[in-house]
């Protein structure tokens, strides 16, 4: 039985999904409303902003969770 | 009433120029603290007043500079009592954080740092849970500061394990095609960006949602009828209860996320 810690440490990699994905959309979004701000670009940053966002939000997500997958196959 | 209940959980959770103590003899029980007048750096303003968070964090730090002292002096081959409890922590850290993620000769450069933020969000959150106490970590600036200490380790350690280029070069992954470089850079430099972010946005949350849970149930009584406190205290001690569990492992996970990290990008090619 694997003890406490040893899963704890486990379970690690996957405790910060969930905010880095909420993370990259936030920023995302912050960033592209202050470039609209700065820039005076109205909508069009916000929405390219938004849009990186939810790809880096996925992206890291998916990273994470195929990467564990592939070491629980080589073990 | 509930109005009333709504304003005293906010007092509770929120920073503030003033601190209540059992032994000032007023019927708040409060004492202000000092203000300092604002200043301004490069156009920022700076307001380094001392506050109930302040007071909380300079009692966390005076309490941890005593406890290693203590500890230093009682060091001995088989430690006892307080001493001996102090060593597995840092064991546990050292050898169940730091080494499992990162490899052994890092983990002697890292542990101190990793230990350091342990006891530093662990007493600052069980000092939350005494009363008239203030939980700093339920503060989100105490905790930006604790995740942008964090993000410097974590990026320090990456450029000082890749030089600096290499570092930003390791920001894309290998084996994409040049036209989808720059973007795969940006959405790596996010992340980069986000994992701190979310260390902050989670201990902040978990220590603010705690103590409104605790302060809510409490608050039933006044809301609703006395006869529910049965429900209303008991279920408040179990959260209680639960929160003093919760302070240890949100303590826990921020180090162990930051040793993550850190080590992601000491060890190397993942």
């Amino acid at each position: 039985m694997p003890k406490f810690p040893e899963s704890l440490r486990k379970v690690g990699p996957y405790l910060n999904i969930g905010g880095v994905f909420l993370g990259c959309m936030v920023l995302g979004v912050a960033l592209g409303w202050w470039l609209d701000q700065k820039l005076g670009t109205k909508p069009w940053m916000l929405l390219s902003g938004s849009l990186l966002g939810m790809v880096s939000g996925f992206y890291h997500f998916f990273k994470v969770v195929l990467r564990q997958g592939d070491g629980k196959k080589h073990e | 009433m509930g109005q009333q209940v709504g304003q005293m959980i906010l007092h509770h959770i929120v920073n503030g120029p003033e601190m209540e103590l059992p032994w000032v003899t007023d019927l708040t029980h409060t004492v202000h603290l000092p203000h300092i007048p604002a200043f301004e750096v490069l156009g920022i303003v700076i307001d380094m007043s001392i506050t109930r968070h302040v007071v909380m964090m300079l009692l966390a730090a005076f309490l941890l500079i005593l406890m290693a002292l203590f500890v230093r002096r009682k060091i001995a081959l088989v430690p006892r009592g307080f001493t001996s409890m102090v060593e597995s922590f840092v064991l546990f850290i050292r050898d169940d954080v730091a080494k499992a993620t990162m490899g052994a000769e890092a983990a002697r450069r890292y542990t101190p740092y990793l230990c350091t933020t342990f006891f530093f969000i662990l007493t600052c959150n069980l000092l939350g849970l005494i009363p008239y106490g203030a939980t700093a970590t339920s503060n989100v600036s105490v905790t930006a500061a604790l995740a942008l200490m964090s993000f410097f380790m974590i990026q320090g350690a990456g450029m000082r394990k890749m030089g600096v280029f290499g570092y930003f070069g390791h920001l894309i992954p290998p084996g994409v095609p040049f036209w989808l470089a720059p973007v795969m850079f940006v959405v790596e430099l996010m992340g980069v960006f986000a994992k701190p972010f979310a260390l902050c946005i989670r201990l902040f949350a978990n220590m603010v949602a705690g103590h409104v849970v605790i302060l809510s149930l409490i608050g039933l009584v006044f809301v609703m009828n006395i006869w529910v406190f049965p429900v209303a205290v008991g279920f408040g001690v179990f959260m209680y209860l639960l929160e003093l569990f919760v302070a240890l492992l949100q303590a826990y996970i921020f180090t162990m996320l930051t040793s993550l990290f850190i080590g992601l990008l000491v060890v190397g090619e993942h």
